[in-house]
């Protein structure tokens, strides 16, 4: 099993408000995304990251989560969402100047038109101190899509517009030795 | 680095294959590794190349501190009082979170077995060095570590930050308390963003 490089976009202007990676290729087995990012507005409680699948919005979406502030372990869910929801991963200006939230993101079998699609992501930042909840966070999370389409495209979002520096790369995960599709 | 192999198999022609080492070895690519041998406390790598996307870290680590569990960070370029960390854990009794503020030589990101524990039990980590070579941002960790002792231990997902711009060309993964217990290991990765 070997990890590929599909494509990565970075945030060089002030007004990015989505990172869209369209044409997804269809010769890997499972995706991994890996986000580095921080968004132009305020606000304490790190906001979270959004994927829009293949340019819709359905209701076909749902999550958990599982994290930590520092000081107490809480757990959310919720359904009928209309996106991929990774919570609490992207610090803001509310936060010290140079962090940024990161997050590994698995999505299997991506392409698979027999089953639905379920994502899981470790995520969080820390701020070397503050008060939660407008802290650090480190998260565990699973999102589940009951589609059986093939994921063709992502739009990763969150509120507003990302930061400078902000940047996501995205990978394909196969079981060829040598890199397709690519 | 890339090969290129001339092939003369059709008579007066000579084929050229590009044949490009790294794309074979896909996006991850091992930059070192580290066994130890009981007298040293850390894994250290340096003059890291910079010319990788993130960094991972992968420990199969025991520890020699004279008690059951120590823990074990990670510090860079030598560097001290730059760290931050926030922690989620289980011991199988309870789920709690706790935050370092400031640690000082660097940050914890897990915990290991260590000299009282059943014989043979080793941790098992990762870690993900976020933008390891920017010289404009933070850097961001996320590690998890799997530290059973059949009875005791924990598990833990830890983000960490370290506070340079500085790229990081160093990189330590040391025990806490004391060294790391003989066979131990720690393997470096990078891994890229592009061809």
């Amino acid at each position: 099993m070997t990890m590929h490089h599909i494509q990565s976009i970075s945030v060089t202007g002030s007004s990015t408000p989505s990172l869209d990676f369209t044409n997804i290729p269809q010769t890997f087995t499972h995706l991994q995304a890996r986000t580095f990012l921080r968004m132009q507005a305020s606000q304490g409680v790190p906001f979270d990251l959004t994927l829009t699948v293949n340019g819709a919005n359905p209701t076909q979406f749902a999550f958990h989560r599982l994290s930590g502030n520092g000081a107490s372990v809480s757990s959310a869910n919720y359904i009928n969402d209309v996106v991929f929801r990774v919570p609490l991963v992207v610090p803001n200006s509310f936060h010290p100047s140079n962090v940024f939230g990161a997050a590994v993101i698995d999505i299997l079998d991506y392409k698979n038109t027999s089953k639905g699609k379920t994502l899981k992501a470790i995520g969080g930042q820390d701020i070397n101190g503050g008060t939660e909840p407008n802290a650090g966070w480190v998260n565990l999370t699973s999102s589940m899509w009951t589609s059986t389409s093939a994921i063709t495209s992502l739009s990763f979002a969150s509120f507003g517009n990302f930061a400078i520096g902000s940047r996501i790369d995205l990978y394909g995960i196969t079981d060829n030795p040598v890199a397709t599709g690519a | 680095m890339a090969i290129r192999r001339f092939s003369t198999a059709e008579p007066g022609v000579k084929s050229n294959r590009f044949w490009d080492q790294d794309t074979q070895q896909g996006a991850m690519v091992p930059i070192g590794s580290f066994t130890a041998n009981g007298t040293q406390q850390s894994a250290i790598f340096t003059n890291i190349p910079q010319i990788y996307q993130h960094l991972y870290i992968v420990t199969n680590l025991r520890s020699q501190n004279g008690s059951a569990q120590d823990s074990y960070q990670i510090q860079v370029n030598n560097t001290v009082d730059i760290y931050g960390d926030t922690w989620m854990r289980t011991d199988g009794t309870s789920a709690t979170s706790h935050r370092d503020v400031s640690p000082y030589y660097g940050t914890p990101i897990g915990n290991c077995p260590s000299s009282t524990a059943t014989a043979g039990v080793l941790n098992s980590g990762t870690a993900h060095v976020f933008n390891y070579a920017s010289s404009t941002s933070f850097k961001t960790i996320l590690s998890r570590s799997a530290n059973d002792r059949n009875g005791a231990g924990d598990t833990s997902l830890v983000a960490a930050v370290i506070r340079t711009t500085s790229p990081i060309t160093v990189l330590h993964v040391f025990t806490s308390g004391s060294n790391m217990f003989p066979g131990s290991n720690v393997s470096l990765y990078g891994i890229k963003a592009g061809a």
